[in-house]
């Protein structure tokens, strides 16, 4: 009975999870010619190494500025879109044409293109990123703006609403899950973007040190960026969380309702 | 707002409408209606479903103006929403993404309202509706009789001329519909109240009303007005209690029906 309530605990079981894996990954992994493939501990070893020699937090700290210019680009540029051509329908008629088949292409295609463009200095790296974050906001923007209740719209009619206030009160904070959920999509696309980037511009970034240590066979080494990465992503994901609960603590109730 | 005619004595109509007719392209809801709403007295309107009731309201209320005739508020033929009219809504209309008190502060603060009189009345008002406790919570936690306690509290706090209600008490369960039904006539005791209350319930009516206007299918009019004497306070099972309340439940019950043969009449 005891050992029963041990395991129904969720962290418990999780940690005992995480251990089992890492354990057969280090057993497994110590037998494999290190050249294919590492173990747990040899990362960390690597870890620390990386981080004493600064390189860690020099490219990590790269990669971070173009993440953070290339949304903040795409969310200054999609989210007004989106509010704009939900709204206005000439503007939506007049560009959605060129919205939905840039959403439709694979940006992968054009991220040549765009180095060809622009170089490999971090403007080019910063437009992939843009291009990557862009159109999720914008469809879930526009979205969120279209999705606005009929009756709540009456409702502020009713009282004499002017149209400016209308936006504050009204769609705005009804859009704003849309948009919070656009950005959670955006930002794991800006992921995807910025390794991208890196990869063929390779001269900076955590991309970079991916290629670098492939290319030199130092497999410990090249997990390193990999798990920044990785906890960049689910770092990312749970302040986008934790975001959302503040700004919009109506909507997760309800839709858990 | 300054105007040149007197104050509209006991008798006189706030809200007159005049051959009102509204048609949504094919369909026709109300055809040639005339009706009069005085001050200070609670106009209950019965009818069909479908038949154009919350159309008429929301025609009253400036949503939506009449295809052809009018409607007159205060001497004025209404063509937009105005701030001395106040909506109650069927299903609420609450903002999700604002609290109990911004919900009831919401129209206060689009008038422009001094920030501590926006405080005064929506405390004020919360209190009369028994929900002070809650000002702080979300209208998701709330269950659907105090919500629309919330609602009617938005309408209140604004002070209005004209209530007007559509069906509030229809999407709630029968029992807190009484609580409510008790609760509006309390409020209407302690400040006199211009309201018009559109409802399925016959019975809700004749609690509730001063008159009652009986409307037919579509295209429709108003069939019959009925005045209830029965006097204010009310007490709910008293009011039920009485043989006149019955006589006049079935006479309403008649004419409704009468509307339904006719409307399946023509049909066939
Ligand atoms: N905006 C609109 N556009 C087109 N048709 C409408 C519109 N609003 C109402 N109608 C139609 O007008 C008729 C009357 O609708 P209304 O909602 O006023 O009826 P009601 O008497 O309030 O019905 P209920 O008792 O079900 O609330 C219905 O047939 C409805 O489909
Ligand atoms: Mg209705």
């Amino acid at each position: 009975m005891q050992i029963r309530e041990f395991l129904s605990k969720d962290l418990t079981v999780r940690g005992i999870s995480l251990v089992i894996v890492l354990s057969a990954w280090e057993v497994y992994g110590r037998s494999v010619n290190p050249i294919l493939f590492t173990y747990p501990t040899a990362i960390v070893r690597a870890f620390v190494e990386l981080a004493q020699k600064g390189e860690l937090w020099r490219y990590g700290l790269q990669s971070l500025q173009v993440l953070v210019y290339g949304v903040l680009m795409g969310v200054l540029v999609a989210v007004p879109m989106g509010v704009l051509t939900a709204r206005f329908r000439v503007i939506d008629k007049a560009t959605d044409i060129y919205v939905n088949a840039l959403y439709a292409t694979p940006m992968v295609a054009i991220v040549p293109l765009l180095v060809l463009w622009f170089g490999f200095g971090i403007q080019a790296k910063t437009i992939v990123v843009f291009l990557f974050t862009v159109f999720p906001l914008l469809i879930n923007t526009y979205q969120g703006v279209k999705n606005v209740d009929k009756n709540l719209l009456e409702v502020a009619r009713s009282f004499c609403s002017s149209e400016r206030q209308l936006w504050f009160d009204v769609i705005l904070p009804s859009a704003l899950p849309f948009i919070i959920a656009g950005f959670r999509l955006a930002v794991g696309r800006a992921l995807v973007g910025m390794v991208l980037a890196e990869f063929y511009t390779s001269i900076a970034g955590l991309g970079y040190l991916i290629v670098r240590y492939s290319n030199t066979f130092q497999t410990a080494k090249l997990f390193v960026p990999i798990v920044v990465l990785m906890a960049l992503g689910v770092a990312s994901m749970e302040l986008l969380k934790w975001v959302e609960r503040k700004l919009a603590p109506w909507n997760r109730a309800i839709e858990e309702k | 707002m300054k105007h040149m005619q007197h104050e509209p004595n006991a008798n006189q109509a706030i809200v007159s409408i005049q051959e009102a007719t509204k048609t949504f392209g094919e369909i026709v809801t109300f055809q040639g209606l005339n009706l009069n709403i005085r001050k200070n007295e609670v106009l209950c309107i019965v009818g069909p479903s479908g038949c154009g009731k919350t159309t008429l309201l929301r025609s009253i209320n400036g949503l939506c103006p009449p295809t052809s005739g009018k409607i007159v508020f205060h001497g004025k033929v209404v063509s937009e929403p105005d701030p001395r009219m106040a909506m109650v809504f069927q299903q609420f209309g609450l903002f999700p993404w604002k609290t109990v008190w911004h919900n009831v502060a919401y129209p206060l603060n689009l008038r422009k309202m001094a920030k501590n009189e926006v405080k005064d009345r929506v405390e004020n008002y919360l209190k009369m509706v028994g929900l002070e406790a809650f000002a702080h919570k979300y209208p998701y936690q709330l269950s659907g009789g105090m919500q629309q306690r919330v609602g009617l509290a938005r309408a209140l706090a604004t002070h209005p001329e004209l209530m007007l209600m559509d069906e509030p008490f229809a999407s709630v369960d029968a029992q807190t519909r009484e609580v409510l039904q008790m609760e509006l006539l309390s409020i209407t005791e302690k400040q006199t109240q211009t309201m018009i209350f559109i409802t399925h319930s016959i019975d809700e009516a004749i609690v509730l009303g001063d008159r009652i206007a009986v409307m037919s299918h579509r295209p429709s009019r108003i069939v019959e007005v009925i005045d209830v004497e029965i006097p204010k306070p009310r007490e709910i099972s008293a009011v039920k209690s009485l043989p006149y309340y019955s006589n006049l439940r079935n006479h309403i019950w008649e004419l409704l029906m009468d509307q339904g043969r006719r409307a399946r009449k023509e049909v066939s």
